[in-house]
C-alpha cells in the first residue's frame, strides 16, 4: 500500500482510532496485524519470506542473550547469514550470477550458474537492516532480548517505517511498543501536519518534478544540454522530496499514536560539505552503517590509509545497498572519493577551509559546490547503464541550450516548480527559526495545505523512489 | 470527546472500506448516485468517460448512455438459424444488451468481455450454425488479437496448460495462493472506488473544473491519460495520440509486425473452425483518432493494411470508411468511445456480413 492512495487514508484512519479506542494491552496484536495488511497489499506471499526471517532473528536474539563466548558469535553469525541471504538471494542473486556468467563466458571458462531474477520483496533491505540492527545490539548487551514473540515481529514490521524506513534502531522502538500511549490533542496535530508536510514534498514537488525528470532521462539522446541540467537539478529535488516526504509522512503516522520515530532528513541540501551532507540524508541508514560497519572497522582510530579505506569500504557498501547494480556502487564510490578528496583538502590547507566557512559568500560556495557534488553523483544514481551514462555526458558536453519549453512543462510550469524549489529550500534553511507555533494554528494550516495538495498536486500514484529497495 | 471522535473516524473509514471492496456496496453507491442530478449525483461518466478523467469545463456535455435502438425487423425475416459468440469489449457491450434480436440470422447471443476474469469453455452448438465475432478497438488489438490471448478467455481447459514443467506449476500455486489472498483483502478497483465513493459528487464538480481548467491554460496541460484534438473539438485517450504508444494511431508499425498480426488472426479463425465455428468474423474497432482526422498528420493504416494483406484469410468488420463519412457526428466529443450513432453504423456493416454468413442473403 502506498502512502500517497486513498486505500492509505481509510487504513491510517481505521487503524489509528482502533488504535486509541482499543485497551492497551490489545494495541500490539492491532498494529501487527494492521503491518501485515498493509505489507501484503503489495505481494502477499512475500510475507512469508520476513515470516522467516522473523523467526530466525527472534530465536537467535533469546539464545545471543542466553549463551557467551563462541556460542554467542556462532548465533550472531547464524542470524546476520539468514538476514544477509534471503538478501542475497532476492536481491543480489542475479547480479552476481549475471557478472559470473559474463566474466566466465569472456574468458571461455565453461561455468554457467542458472540466472533467476526474483522479484525484490518491497523494503527487504530496510526490513534486514532493522532485523540485523536488533541481534547485533542484543550481541553487544545494548538490548535485551525481546521476549514476546509478537512485540519483536511488530518491531520489524511497524507499518510507517517497514517498507522505507526511518531504520530504527530497538532501543528506541520496542520499548515503546510496551508504553500506553494516551491521546494527546498537541500530538496528534503535530502528526498530522508532518503527515500533511509530506504528502506535499511528494504529490506537489516529487511528483510534479517527475514530470520533466522521467521523460528526460528516458530520452537521453534528444536532450539538449540544457534539459539535461534542468533535469539533473530538479532530480535532486526530486528523489529528496520524495524520499523525505515518506518519511515525514512515517514519522508523522507514527507520533499520531505516540510513537518517535529518528528523524531521518535535516535539510540535506543546506550542507557545506559531502560529510554535512551525510549528516543530513537518510540519517537512519547513515548511522547504520556508521554504528554497525565504520566503528567495526576502527573508523578513523587507525592508520590514515586504513581510515580512507574504511571510509571507501563503507559508501561503497552503501552503493551497493541501494541496488545491485554497478551504478549505484559508481555513486557510493563518488561520494567516498568526494568524502576523501574533501578530508585530504582539510589536512593540506585547515585554515583556509576555516576561513571561508565564516563568510557568508563562503557558506554559499560551500553549499553549492556541494550540491553541485551531490547532484553530479545522483546521475548515476539515476541511469542504471553505462552506455546512457555516456550519453548524458556527451550531451552536457555538447553545450546546446535549446529552449527549455522543449521539455514536458511549458514556461510557467518550469518556473512554478522552481519556485517550490526555492520555497523548499528556504524553509530547509530557516525552519529551526521559524516561530510559528503549528499547532495553534493547526486548522488553518491544514486547510491551506489541503487546498495546495489537492490543487497542484500531481495525483498519479506513483511510487516512492526508495521502494525499489 | 477523544473517544467519541475516534468511534466516528473509525465508524467512517470502516464503512468505507466495507462499501468499497464489495461489488454489492459499489452497486448500491453507484446506482443511488446517478439517480440523483445536482449537488449530490456523481459526475464521473456523466459527461464522457473522457470527461470523467480530464474535467474540462469545455468539455462538459451530457453523453447518451441508451442503448442502440433494434433493427427493423425485417432484417430477420428467414428463419433464425446461428448462434453468435462474441469476445468483445466497451464498444459493444455499452452499446448493444446481449440480445439476439440485434444480429440479422442469430437467435442466441453469448458476449465474452476481454476483461473477463476466469476464462469461459465456449461450447458451439450442435443443431445450429456456430458464428464467434472477435472484436477489439484499434488500440488494444496488437496486444489482444493473437491465439493465446483468445484461448486464454475462451478456452477454460487450455488455459489451465496441464502440459506444465514442475517450476512453472510451483510459480503458478504460488502467484494463485498470492491471487486469492489480494482478491480477498483488497478489491481490484479499490482505489477508484473510494474515490468514486468519497469524490464523485456534484458539488465537487466545480472544484475540479477549476483545477483542471487552471492547469491547461497556465501549465498547458491535462490529465496524463487525456489529450484534446488538434482542432480542440475532442478528447482524446492520450496512448492513441502519442506515437511511442503501442496503442497510437500514429505509431510505428513495421510489415513484419503486420505480417505476424496476420497470421495471427488466420491461427485464431484455424482454430476456431477447428472446434466446430462455422464462421470467425474479426472487427477492429477504429480508434476516435483514426476516423476524425483531426490531427492532420498521417496515421500508420494498421486497419487498412491488415484487411488489404493478401495472406489475411478471414473476414474483417471494417466500419472505418462509413465512419468517415461525416465522421463528427458519430462520435462523443468527450468520451474515448463512438456514439449510438456510429454504433448503428458497425452494427449494420456486421449485419451485411451476418446476412452473408447465415445464408439470409441480403
Amino acid at each position: 500500500m502506498v502512502f500517497n492512495s486513498l486505500q492509505f487514508l481509510v487504513f491510517f484512519g481505521i487503524v489509528t482510532s482502533a488504535y486509541f479506542l482499543l485497551a492497551h494491552k490489545y494495541r500490539w496484536a492491532l498494529l501487527l496485524l494492521a503491518s501485515c495488511y498493509f505489507y501484503m497489499a503489495f505481494v502477499p506471499i512475500y510475507l512469508g519470506i520476513l515470516g522467516l526471517t522473523i523467526v530466525i532473528d527472534y530465536f537467535a536474539g533469546i539464545y545471543l542473550e542466553r549463551f557467551q563466548g563462541g556460542a554467542k558469535k556462532i548465533f550472531l553469525a547464524c542470524s546476520l547469514m539468514a538476514n544477509l541471504g534471503v538478501l542475497a538471494i532476492f536481491k543480489y542473486y542475479f547480479f552476481f550470477t549475471d557478472n559470473f556468467n559474463s566474466l566466465a563466458n569472456y574468458f571461455s571458462v565453461p561455468v554457467h550458474f542458472p540466472v533467476l531474477n526474483f522479484l525484490l520483496p518491497i523494503g527487504l533491505s530496510f526490513h534486514t537492516f532493522q532485523a540485523m540492527s536488533y541481534t547485533i545490539e542484543v550481541y553487544r548487551g545494548n538490548q535485551k532480548a525481546e521476549r514476546n514473540f509478537g512485540i519483536y515481529s511488530l518491531y520489524v514490521m511497524f507499518y510507517p517505517q517497514l517498507v522505507a524506513g526511518p531504520i530504527e534502531r530497538p532501543q528506541n522502538l520496542i520499548h515503546q511498543f510496551y508504553e500506553k500511549h494516551v491521546w494527546d490533542t498537541a500530538r496528534v496535530k503535530s502528526g498530522l501536519l508532518q503527515m500533511m508536510q509530506g504528502f506535499f514534498k511528494k504529490v506537489v514537488i516529487a511528483d510534479r518534478l517527475a514530470m520533466v525528470v522521467d521523460p528526460a532521462y528516458a530520452n537521453l539522446s534528444n536532450q539538449s544540454s540544457l534539459n539535461l541540467i534542468i533535469a539533473s537539478i530538479f532530480y535532486s529535488f526530486q528523489i529528496y522530496c520524495d524520499f523525505s516526504g515518506y518519511s515525514d509522512i512515517a514519522i508523522g503516522a507514527s507520533k499520531v499514536m505516540g510513537f518517535q520515530l529518528m528523524n531521518n532528513f535535516n535539510a540535506p541540501y543546506t550542507a557545506k560539505s559531502i560529510p554535512d551532507f551525510w549528516r543530513r540524508w537518510h540519517i537512519s541508514l547513515s548511522t547504520w552503517f556508521k554504528d554497525y560497519v565504520y566503528f567495526s572497522l576502527g573508523g578513523n582510530r587507525v592508520s590514515v590509509p586504513r581510515w580512507y579505506i574504511n571510509i571507501m569500504f563503507v559508501f561503497i557498501l552503501s552503493g551497493f545497498w541501494h541496488g545491485a547494480s554497478w551504478n549505484f556502487v559508481i555513486w557510493g564510490a563518488l561520494h567516498g572519493i568526494f568524502q576523501l578528496i574533501g578530508l585530504t583538502l582539510n589536512r593540506i590547507f585547515p585554515s583556509l577551509a576555516a576561513d571561508q566557512r565564516k563568510s557568508a559568500g563562503g557558506i554559499w560556495l560551500y553549499r553549492l559546490f556541494t550540491f553541485l557534488l551531490v547532484t553530479i553523483a545522483w546521475v548515476f544514481f539515476r541511469i542504471p547503464k553505462f552506455g546512457d551514462i555516456q550519453i548524458y555526458f556527451r550531451q552536457i558536453a555538447q553545450g546546446t541550450f535549446s529552449d527549455p519549453i522543449s521539455l514536458a512543462f511549458n514556461m510557467n510550469e518550469l518556473l512554478f516548480s522552481m519556485l517550490l524549489i526555492i520555497g523548499l529550500y528556504l524553509y530547509d534553511l530557516k525552519r529551526d527559526k521559524i516561530k510559528v507555533d503549528s499547532v495553534q494554528l493547526f486548522w488553518p494550516i491544514i486547510a491551506g495545505l489541503t487546498f495546495l495538495i489537492y490543487f497542484f498536486g500531481v495525483f498519479n500514484m506513483k511510487q516512492f523512489i526508495y521502494f525499489q529497495f | 470527546m477523544q473517544k467519541l471522535l475516534a468511534f466516528l473516524v473509525f465508524i467512517f473509514c470502516a464503512l468505507t472500506l466495507y462499501l468499497t471492496s464489495s461489488n454489492t456496496g459499489m452497486k448500491w453507491i453507484t446506482r443511488d448516485r446517478y439517480s440523483r442530478v445536482g449537488a449530490f449525483g456523481a459526475d464521473k461518466y456523466r459527461y464522457g468517460d473522457l470527461y470523467g478523467l480530464a474535467y474540462l469545463s469545455k468539455f462538459k456535455q451530457v453523453k447518451d448512455t441508451s442503448f442502440v435502438t433494434l433493427p427493423a425487423v425485417d432484417q430477420k425475416a428467414n428463419s433464425d438459424v446461428a448462434k453468435l459468440f462474441i469476445l468483445g469489449d466497451s464498444y459493444l457491450y455499452s452499446f448493444f444488451k446481449e440480445d439476439p434480436r440485434y444480429y440479422a440470422g442469430v437467435n442466441e447471443v453469448k458476449f465474452i468481455r476481454w476483461s473477463v476474469a476466469n476464462p469461459v469453455q465456449i461450447i458451439p452448438s450442435k443443431s445450429k450454425k456456430n458464428i464467434l465475432l472477435i472484436e477489439s478497438v484499434e488500440r488494444n488489438m496488437l496486444g489482444l488479437l493473437n491465439l493465446n490471448s483468445v484461448k486464454a478467455r475462451l478456452d477454460r481447459a487450455e488455459a489451465i496448460n496441464p502440459e506444465l514443467k514442475v517450476r512453472q506449476k510451483i510459480a503458478i500455486f504460488f502467484s494463485e495462493i498470492d491471487r486469492v489472498i489480494k482478491e480477498t483483502l483488497y478489491h481490484q478497483t479499490l482505489e477508484s472506488n473510494i474515490e468514486f465513493a468519497w469524490f464523485n459528487f456534484g458539488f465537487l464538480e466545480s472544484l475540479k473544473e477549476l483545477k483542471a481548467d487552471f492547469n491547461l491554460n497556465f501549465f498547458g496541460r491535462v490529465d496524463k491519460d487525456v489529450a484534446i484534438s488538434k482542432d480542440q473539438h475532442f478528447l482524446y485517450l492520450a496512448e492513441t495520440l502519442n506515437p511511442s504508444q503501442v496503442g497510437s494511431s500514429f505509431s510505428k508499425i513495421s510489415d513484419a509486425q503486420i505480417n505476424l498480426q496476420v497470421s495471427q488472426l488466420n491461427a485464431i479463425q484455424e482454430y476456431y473452425q477447428a472446434k466446430g465455428f462455422n464462421e470467425v468474423l474479426f472487427s477492429i474497432i477504429p480508434n476516435p483518432v483514426s476516423v476524425l482526422k483531426s490531427e492532420k498528420k498521417p496515421d500508420n493504416q494498421l486497419i487498412q493494411r491488415i484487411k488489404s494483406h493478401p495472406n489475411f484469410k478471414g473476414k474483417l468488420i471494417d466500419p472505418t470508411d462509413r465512419l468517415s463519412k461525416n465522421a463528427s457526428i458519430n462520435f462523443f466529443t468527450s468520451d474515448s468511445h463512438w456514439n449510438q450513432r456510429g454504433a448503428k453504423i458497425w452494427l449494420d456493416q456486421l449485419n451485411m456480413q451476418l446476412r452473408k454468413s447465415t445464408y439470409l442473403g441480403n
